[in-house]
């Protein structure tokens, strides 16, 4: 084990709880984990020639890279599962309407994000990242992590407050809100 | 002339992640628009709710099943030193500091961890709410003033039962005004309170953990946002928080999430350096 090694094992945790809240399921998290692991140190050179260059604040980024790596294999899953779409973005598929009388807590209302969706919300809202950098992690614009945000929260609102579908729109144009597109 | 606030500065606000002059424009407009101000409170609860369902994970043990072959190798020579894991790797608790930080290992006992992360998040609560207690004393905020550092740091030292460290934050514009005595929940805390030359402050929170308390990364705490009723001090205070050989560090002050990450980890290396 060298440095790097090190400082992968070190990460480990960090990485299963993303891929926990991305999977919802222990073992399909852990699995994703270990193919990430493994992607890192066959490309650890790419990381080498990238190292601190990335954000450019000195930090050393490692976490970003992995979390990179970690979308990207879920991307690959989703063509591979579906083998219709291919796109450079997880498909946003929408999910199942909410009934609107049931409340669900914080897991299963995650659970019923689009993936593109439940990944911006665990970038911002668990590790913490900015939007800036939850874009270079995801690859998409900042406006996309933005939107899915956006789209994300509120439908996390619906789910778990049970806030009816009609008001926030009407609260949004009172409050002379421009919305996010 | 304000621009319009928009909703990508209310996801912004929620998040800390404006800068101070647009922050208080959102500030005015969710004062006048209490829809709004309701809609950013849930979306703070989300992520609280986020951290509470998730971060368990950061503290279980990381099976070997999660690691490439070639991680094991020393996951295993951990393990045979704690007795009874059977597969388990001895986890490091280390979550890295976001964005930076060279990663350290700590080792503990996970078994007792979920009992005492709690009282760490407790910690944290409580030195944001001691610092938007004595942060605005003008005459009083500290008990013993920076010019008497060597019977600050000695008398401190004597209550917190561990040596204690001032860690020189002034080439990041702060500079020590005094400390005083805290009390944090099981014994006594170290408060050093810092400040810029505009009057910003800062708080410098330390105590003694519980034994074998395994060290964290650095993790954020906000102040909730409750129903205009709290103290205007408290606007925008958040906390950095972690545990290192266990002491329990809390820095906290007004300032956005990027600034104050890099004065936490100033206190992190300096505290490492000695």
């Amino acid at each position: 084990m060298d440095g790097f090694d090190r400082q992968l094992v070190a990460l480990a945790p960090r990485l299963r709880r993303h891929a926990r809240g991305l999977t919802g399921d222990a073992a399909s998290a852990d699995d994703l984990v270990q193919d990430t692991l493994e992607r890192a140190l066959r490309y650890r050179w790419r990381f080498r020639l990238r190292a601190g260059a990335w954000w450019g604040d000195g930090a050393d980024g490692l976490l970003s890279w992995l979390l990179t790596m970690m979308h990207r294999l879920r991307i690959n899953a989703y063509r591979r599962a579906d083998l219709v779409t291919f796109t450079d973005t997880l498909p946003d598929v929408p999910s199942a309407a909410p009934e609107p009388a049931l409340r669900l807590d914080l897991v299963r209302a995650l659970a019923r994000l689009p993936e593109a969706q439940r990944a911006v919300m665990l970038l911002v809202g668990l590790e913490q990242l900015t939007y800036a950098e939850a874009a270079q992690v995801l690859e998409v614009p900042v406006g996309t992590v933005m939107s899915r945000l956006a789209r994300a929260r509120e439908q996390m609102r619906l789910l778990m407050d049970g806030a009816s579908e009609a008001n926030p729109q009407a609260s949004g144009r009172a409050a002379g809100l421009q919305r996010v597109k | 002339m304000m621009s319009p606030v928009n909703e990508a500065d209310l996801h912004a606000y929620a998040d800390g992640q404006l800068d101070p002059a647009r922050r208080a424009e959102v500030e005015a407009y969710l004062a006048a628009y209490p829809d709004a101000g309701e809609k950013v409170g849930s979306w703070r609860r989300q992520a609280s709710e986020l951290h509470a369902a998730f971060d368990g994970v950061l503290n279980e043990p990381v099976p070997l099943n999660a690691l490439p072959s070639r991680l094991r190798g020393g996951a295993a020579d951990r393990v045979r030193g704690t007795a009874g894991w059977g597969m388990a790797l001895a986890a490091s608790m280390a979550s890295l500091a976001l964005g930076g930080a060279i990663g350290w290992f700590a080792h503990g006992r996970t078994d007792t961890l979920a009992a005492r992360v709690p009282s760490v998040e407790r910690f944290a609560r409580e030195a944001l709410a001691s610092h938007v207690v004595y942060a605005p004393e003008v005459r009083h905020p500290v008990e013993v003033a920076a010019t008497d550092e060597a019977h600050l740091v000695a008398w401190l030292s004597k209550r917190l039962g561990a040596p204690l460290r001032v860690p020189d934050l002034r080439t990041q514009g702060f500079h020590l005004i005094g400390g005083r005595l805290g009390v944090a929940e099981g014994g006594p805390s170290a408060i050093l309170m810092y400040e810029t030359d505009d009057g910003t402050r800062l708080s410098l929170q330390l105590r003694h953990m519980a034994r074998d308390t395994p060290d964290t990364g650095f993790r954020l705490e906000r102040m909730g946002t409750g129903p205009g009723d709290r103290p205007a001090a408290a606007a925008g205070t958040m906390a950095f928080y972690w545990v290192d050989r266990d002491i329990g560090f809390a820095l906290a002050g007004p300032l956005e999430r990027a600034p104050l990450l890099a004065l936490a980890q100033s206190v992190y290396r300096q505290y490492q350096g000695g």
